[in-house]
């Protein structure tokens, strides 16, 4: 996803069980133990790759479709009762305000738009369609006014992006148009509860809010920033295998498996390495007093980034590849969240290591020396508790980032820590508003910070608005 | 292991004595989960039915997917079921459809404005389930008990 950039930026096996037992009848009472039912074992329900051969499918339109059924039920239609299955276009978006406190002459000005401001953010449009026989596509794609307005900072300083463009349907008047993201584009076939298969690009299924990430969902203003900096690659283009195993009434046991393209500069048409990426992701759901959810993902891959060259070789012309930049990285992820009435506690934490190769070592931009090796590693825990009024929930968050610094490249690659605590309110006075109020404490650890963007703390007071629509 | 299944009594008459309070149902709002008269099912856990109802898949017998039902939003039958089964409340549920909708495109089972429908629609609809009041009951459909238990047992808990 895709949040804007806030403070924090710069700053989800086979061991299926049968789920009822046919033992419950010893549990009946015995006022409704009739003979003819005791003798007669009852059929309950099972997971899909249980169920029971034996037992004849009693129900004769097996292939009745909705529409057969609305023929046959004549004056009141099914599908009337509801919106149309086949396509279904919805999304959710999100404005709002923000101001940030920082030292005059911090760096993190050229990053973050210190002024009080209001902005638009996200704007996300879902395509959603039944394609029937078990198969189904999401589309999810965000409009943004980016890359205007975009900052770049290079020895010439700060620089703007500007997209303006000379709009034809009004006399040649300038306009500053802006782009489409993709943020995933798949289909996915079930073909049980224990197997799905989906192809294209997904939300690799790591953490909560990694694939959890539309705004209205999301309970502070923005992510924490050990989301938003991709420990592990937010989206991947590939097959994902996922399918859940009910171990008993009230544990579930789920699993992903991805191979793709893995991270790479284009990595959603290209590899540039054949390197398949590999993710695995085990989670365990516990619903009795309150519902525990407990995840554990790991991702495997190697990212490349290369030129091409083209050299002439006696008559004939040869395309040699030199790699720009390459490392192998393996990374983990923690989460936890758990529900009980009001109460909201969640928590995520994701390690990587990058190793870059002999040959696809890069240097730090803007100095003499190679990029060394990273290890990054960032957490955060959430608490919260919402109430039944205006479904108002006050919360706390806590979240930390070590990594090596590699943005200011007038310091030396050491270790920098960022800890950000907030404390909000968020509000969903109906269904599909969130309101959002939260103030931001962002502190810095860093060796040499003098004349860093982390040299002092930053704050900042952010609001939202997000809707699903 | 071989099942057999029970096919042979009508459903009014199974309605009668599993249910026998149906005859005379109290204003107190009990509600019973339904199938298709002929369907195999007598028996669902708590657990199977809060999974059909947040739309997982889960199969029946036959290998026939369940697929829920749901009586409409506001109803005090879909209140009492979401509370019971689901765990949450209108407003809770609500939101939570809202959210599994970003999340990744999953569906509410489909709401069906009236009983009479409600009760065609799980009699001609492959592994349909939904849930009525006992005073909505009809021979059309057949009473399922919930962990083995009916209304008449302590503890019921769609009550």
């Amino acid at each position: 996803m895709t949040t804007r950039p806030g403070l924090r930026r710069a700053l989800a096996l086979s061991v299926l069980t049968a789920l009822s037992r046919a033992s419950v009848a010893a549990a009946q009472p015995k006022q409704e133990a009739q003979p003819e039912i005791t003798a007669q074992p009852q059929v309950t329900a099972q997971p899909e790759a249980t169920a029971q051969p034996t037992v004849a499918p009693s129900i004769p339109e097996q292939s009745v479709s909705l529409a057969d059924l609305d023929s046959q039920l004549g004056a009141e239609p099914l599908a009337a009762a509801e919106p149309a299955r086949g396509l279904s276009v919805y999304g959710f978006a999100d404005a709002g305000w923000h101001k940030y406190f920082l030292r005059p002459g911090s760096l993190l000005r050229a990053n973050l738009y210190e002024d009080n401001t209001f902005l638009v953010g996200n704007l996300n449009v879902y395509l959603s369609g039944e394609l029937g026989g078990g198969w189904r596509s999401l589309v999810e794609v965000r409009f943004t006014y980016l890359p205007n307005g975009s900052r770049v900072v290079g020895a010439g300083g700060v620089q703007r992006t500007s997209t303006d463009a000379a709009d034809y349907t009004n006399v040649s008047l300038p306009r500053q148009t802006g782009s489409i993201l993709i943020e995933r584009a798949w289909i996915e076939y079930a073909a049980s509860a224990a197997l799905s298969l989906r192809l294209g690009s997904w939300l690799t299924p790591y953490g909560i809010w990694n694939e959890d990430h539309g705004s209205p969902t999301i309970i502070p203003v923005t992510r924490p920033y050990v989301i938003g900096l991709e420990f592990l690659p937010e989206r991947q283009t590939g097959l994902l295998l996922s399918g859940s195993a009910y171990l008993s009434d009230s544990l579930t046991l789920g699993y992903s498996l991805g191979i793709s393209n893995g991270r790479g500069p284009i990595q959603e048409y290209a590899d540039l390495d054949e390197n398949k990426a590999v993710t695995a992701r085990l989670q365990l759901n516990h619903h009795g007093a309150g519902d525990l959810h407990l995840g554990a993902a790991a991702y495997l891959g190697r990212y490349t980034n290369l030129d091409q060259v083209v050299q002439a070789s006696g008559d004939t012309y040869v395309i040699d590849e030199p790699i720009r930049e390459q490392y192998d990285e393996l990374s983990w992820a923690l989460d936890a969240r758990y529900l009980i009435g009001g109460l909201h506690l969640q928590s995520e934490f994701v390690l990587s290591q990058r190793k870059f190769t002999e040959r696809g070592r890069p240097m730090r931009t803007g100095s003499f020396e190679f990029q060394p090796d990273d290890r990054r590693l960032g957490g955060y825990v959430l608490g919260g508790y919402r109430f039944d009024w205006l479904g108002i929930m006050p919360y706390a968050t806590a979240e930390f980032t070590s990594l090596l610094n590699y943005w200011e490249t007038f310091r030396s690659p050491t270790r920098d820590v960022m800890t950000v605590y907030a404390l909000g309110i968020n509000s969903r006075p109906t269904t599909n508003v969130t309101l959002k109020l939260e103030g931001n404490l962002g502190l810095f650890h860093s060796e040499h910070a003098q004349g860093s963007g982390f040299e002092h703390p930053a704050r900042a007071i952010q609001a939202q608005v997000a809707w699903a629509f | 292991m071989k099942r057999r299944v029970f096919l042979g009594a009508s459903a009014a008459a199974a309605t009668h004595w599993l249910w026998p309070e149906s005859a005379g149902a109290s204003s107190a709002l009990v509600l019973v989960p339904i199938v298709a008269a002929g369907s195999p099912v007598t028996d669902i856990s708590l657990g199977t039915l809060r999974r059909v109802f947040t739309s997982q898949p889960v199969s029946g017998p036959g290998g026939v997917s369940f697929v829920g039902f749901n009586q409409p939003a506001g109803a005090r039958e879909r209140e009492l079921f979401d509370r019971v089964v689901l765990g949450m409340g209108p407003e809770e549920a609500a939101r939570y459809w809202v959210d599994q909708r970003i999340r990744g495109g999953v569906r509410p089972p489909r709401s069906v404005p009236n009983v009479a429908l409600l009760r065609q629609v799980v009699v001609r609809y492959p592994g349909a389930i939904g849930y009525v009041a006992l005073s909505d009951l009809d021979a059309s459909v057949r009473p399922v008990t919930i962990n083995g238990a009916g209304p008449a047992a302590p503890g019921y808990p769609l009550r």
